[in-house]
């Protein structure tokens, strides 16, 4: 793998890059070809290619780093921990996209809990008393409401939590390139004067620290791991409590509760009763 | 080393271990580094006139020029024989190096593990 010599490095971040052409709409239609609705969406989010470029220019940087590892004689460890260094690069594209689909998530749970609310406090309420009215509310009050806000703090966190992990890796992965960066040329000259013993004292003292400086980058990484670990433990237990919420027992297995409204709202023998203008 | 050897072939092991594993052996070399800085070497040249010393990383420390052969040695002559005395003093400082790192190296085969998994990303896989 070779960096062609007249391109400057570029490494292109998840979500700096151009974004793509707008919305575009779906039409949706029925057996006879007739549009029936058009929804917009938003176009799909591709990856950027960063994860691809950093291992491609990173490569020759650690060719060169191991080959100064293998020279100074004393290289073993220190291409273990090239090893780890390496594989425990990511994409943080893949955290980027899953930011950005649970905030849309949160965001749509938002509009349709906005929707729900507002047809009952603009359309119903104002307009009708009678028993389907304060069914129809503790309903929306106590029920939909509750899990829609549920549902919608679950995304946030969700959400924010990616963009955490997103800034790690993207961290983690900035930190290993630029330290292989600096390092290479300076073990590369060295690496060229290992044959004399003072060359080799320098290019053993120039792979302990970089050794060193690397083993850091990897407990750091390690900690923050373990720490996002506990943040992700902590959301699948918020997210037993939803399943709580929507299925019997907690267990899917058992099947979904009843959200229903009760069908004695509507029914044609108690409209009168149920439905009164206010 | 278990670790070492684990992730030096590419697999995934202990990272913890690992990090122990390399702290233990960053100990190791500061400490073969720190003797190298104490320790004295010597070497001569073919005649014995000239004798330098060096430290263990390779700073020249000590010169000495026997007065009895200058007799022998014109001024080129000398300026060789002081050189080669340097020179055996390094070529010693350099066998005591090895000697004192012995323990810290390991096989290395030259070959990168993570070759296929770079190649894989490339290719987008």
């Amino acid at each position: 793998m070779s960096m062609p010599s007249n391109e400057p490095s570029k490494l292109i971040v998840p979500g700096r890059t151009p974004a793509p052409s707008g919305p575009r709409q779906l039409h949706l239609a029925n057996a006879g070809g007739t549009v029936q609705r058009t929804v917009t969406v938003s176009p799909p989010r591709t990856d950027p290619g960063f994860y691809q470029r950093l291992i491609g220019r990173l490569n020759p940087l650690r060719q060169t780093s191991r080959l100064a590892m293998a020279m100074s004689g004393i290289g073993v460890a220190a291409l273990a921990l090239d090893v780890a260094a390496t594989l425990n690069l990511g994409n943080p594209f893949l955290f980027h996209d899953r930011r950005e689909r649970w905030k849309e998530m949160s965001g749509l749970l938002e509009g349709s809990r906005s929707d729900l609310w507002r047809s009952y406090f603009d359309e119903i309420a104002p307009h009708w008393k009678g028993h389907a009215v304060r069914m129809l509310q503790t309903y929306i009050r106590f029920n939909v409401n509750v899990l829609y806000g549920q549902l919608g703090k679950i995304s946030d966190e969700m959400s924010g939590t990616m963009q955490s992990q997103y800034k790690e890796v993207l961290e983690y992965d900035l930190s290993v390139f630029g330290l292989y960066a600096t390092s290479a040329p300076v073990l590369r000259a060295l690496t060229a004067s290992s044959a004399h013993p003072i060359g080799r004292v320098a290019l053993m003292t120039q792979v302990g620290l970089f050794m060193s400086a690397v083993g850091n980058l990897v407990k750091q990484f390690a900690d923050v791991y373990n720490s996002y670990e506990g943040d992700l433990n902590k959301l699948e237990l918020k997210l037993n409590d939803l399943k709580g919420a929507f299925y019997r027992s907690g267990n899917p297995d058992l099947g979904p509760r009843d959200l229903h409204l009760s069908p004695s709202i509507e029914a044609p023998g108690q409209i009168d009763d149920n439905w009164i203008p206010a | 080393m278990k670790e070492v050897t684990a992730f030096g072939q590419g697999g995934e092991g202990d990272l913890p271990g690992l990090l122990r594993e390399v702290e233990s052996w960053l100990g190791s070399l500061t400490g073969a580094l720190e003797e190298m800085r104490e320790v004295r070497l010597e070497g001569t040249d073919s005649t014995g006139v000239v004798r330098a010393e060096v430290s263990g990383v390779g700073r020249l420390v000590g010169l000495s020029i026997d007065p009895r052969g200058l007799r022998d040695l014109d001024h080129v002559e000398l300026a060789e024989a002081v050189r080669a005395a340097i020179v055996a003093a390094h070529l010693a400082m350099g066998e005591r190096l090895t000697e004192v790192t012995g323990g810290l190296a390991g096989p290395t085969s030259g070959d990168d593990p993570l070759d296929s998994h770079v190649r894989n990303v490339l290719r987008g896989d």
